[in-house]
């Protein structure tokens, strides 16, 4: 299962890419092999503000709907359309498939985050 | 699956509702001369299904399938195990389900998934999109204990002129009384994916729902998301627009014919 170094992750199988304009947020591959094939996203207008934890839109596969929750608070600052258009990338590469930009409030959630490690070991676990 | 007596009559209940119709079926057996088995945990069934089904069975089973018809039931060797081949399915496409003893199951799988390549293993997410693509109504969705045959469009599987059976007052009823509720093919037109539960508004701005989603998916054929609802029948005709309640979203959909999609005619 691939997690890459580089990003921070959730116990919920989210993962997030801080970058010079805020942070990217999408699903783990582990995440999409659990859903199998997505079919829909429902996803926040930008300049909604998250709440750490919350729902802040869906995920739906053919089997089933699972929330997303947010990773860290913040701002949404933009939306993927082009995965909104076409959820199946998100099967292809959900690494590559971010859902929202968000610009966080709080950034030290950001650090309080799985790193890959730590996430590795909790799918080991799982 | 239930087996009564020296001569067998073997009932095949929805998994389900084995419990409840192994119930029922002791609260009358009394009445006939004849006795209950409820053989469900030393049985397992397999199902082979799809166009090129009868031949892929045929090749290993002893008894001859092309004269075995839909929902009809024989008993054969498939690859040398004892089973009850049946010509049914829950997929909309051709195919049998094989009833064999639980400790056959495993060399019965093996078997069939070395036919060739084109033998899958296919999970119940699977079977269910098949199914709702057939407009086939299931247990639990479709179908429960205040549905009659008639609400869910299956009158034709009843027959009244047979001599007296469990229902048959209540059925012939329900045959000629007006239609509260119909079953209905809705195909979801705005964003948004009907579920099982939802509620169905006949207008947008409706604060009372005047139906509900039974099964909703995603068609892998289609492409597009489908649905099956219950619904009155004044809002139930082709190509009439609805709105479904998806999570506190007001989605259009559409009325349409069922099936949603129909199988390839045998060639």
């Amino acid at each position: 299962m691939s997690v890459p170094e580089h990003l921070r992750y959730t116990a919920d199988h989210e993962w997030l890419a801080p970058d010079e304009r805020g942070a990217r947020i999408g699903i783990t591959a582990y995440a999409v092999e659990q859903l199998g094939d997505i079919v829909f996203l429902e996803l926040p207008e930008p300049g909604t503000e998250l709440v750490a934890g919350e729902a802040f839109g869906s995920v739906e596969s053919v089997k089933a709907v699972s929330d997303l929750q947010a990773p860290v608070a913040g701002t949404v600052l933009e939306i993927n359309a082009a995965v909104v258009a076409d959820p199946a990338s998100v099967n292809l590469d959900p690494y590559a498939a971010w859902l929202v930009r968000l610009q966080p409030s709080a950034p030290e959630q950001v650090g309080a985050l799985l790193d890959a490690n730590a996430y590795t070991a909790l799918l080991e676990g799982a | 699956m239930i087996g009564a007596g020296a001569r067998s009559t073997p009932l095949h209940a929805e998994h389900a509702n084995a419990a409840l119709v192994n119930e029922k079926l002791r609260s009358r057996w009394e009445t006939f001369a004849c006795t209950v088995l409820d053989r469900s945990r030393q049985t397992a069934l397999i199902a082979l299904q799809g166009p090129r089904s009868e031949q892929l069975l045929q090749s290993v089973c002893s008894a001859p399938l092309t004269p075995l018809r839909h929902y009809a039931l024989t008993t054969a060797e498939v690859a040398g195990i004892p089973a009850a081949v049946a010509r049914t399915g829950y997929t909309g496409e051709d195919g049998f389900e094989l009833f064999i003893d639980v400790e056959s199951a495993a060399a019965l799988w093996q078997a069939l998934l070395s036919l060739e390549d084109a033998v899958q293993p296919v999970g119940l997410g699977a079977r269910n999109t098949l199914r709702l693509e057939a407009g086939m109504p299931l247990y639990g969705h479709e179908l429960d204990c205040s549905t009659t045959p008639y609400d869910a469009g299956l009158g034709r599987v009843v027959k009244l002129d047979k001599p007296d059976f469990v229902g048959a007052g209540a059925l012939r009823e329900a045959s000629i009384a007006p239609a509260t509720r119909t079953l209905v093919g809705l195909r979801v037109t705005g964003r948004g994916i009907a579920r099982h539960g939802q509620a169905v508004f006949g207008h947008d701005g409706d604060e009372q729902p005047s139906g509900s989603v039974t099964s909703g998916t995603v068609s892998p054929s289609l492409g597009v998301p489908i649905a099956m609802a219950y619904l009155p029948p004044r809002h139930a005709d082709a190509g009439r627009e609805l709105w479904v309640d998806v999570r506190g979203r007001r989605v259009a959909a559409e009325v349409v014919a069922l099936p949603f999609y129909r199988r390839e005619p045998a060639s």
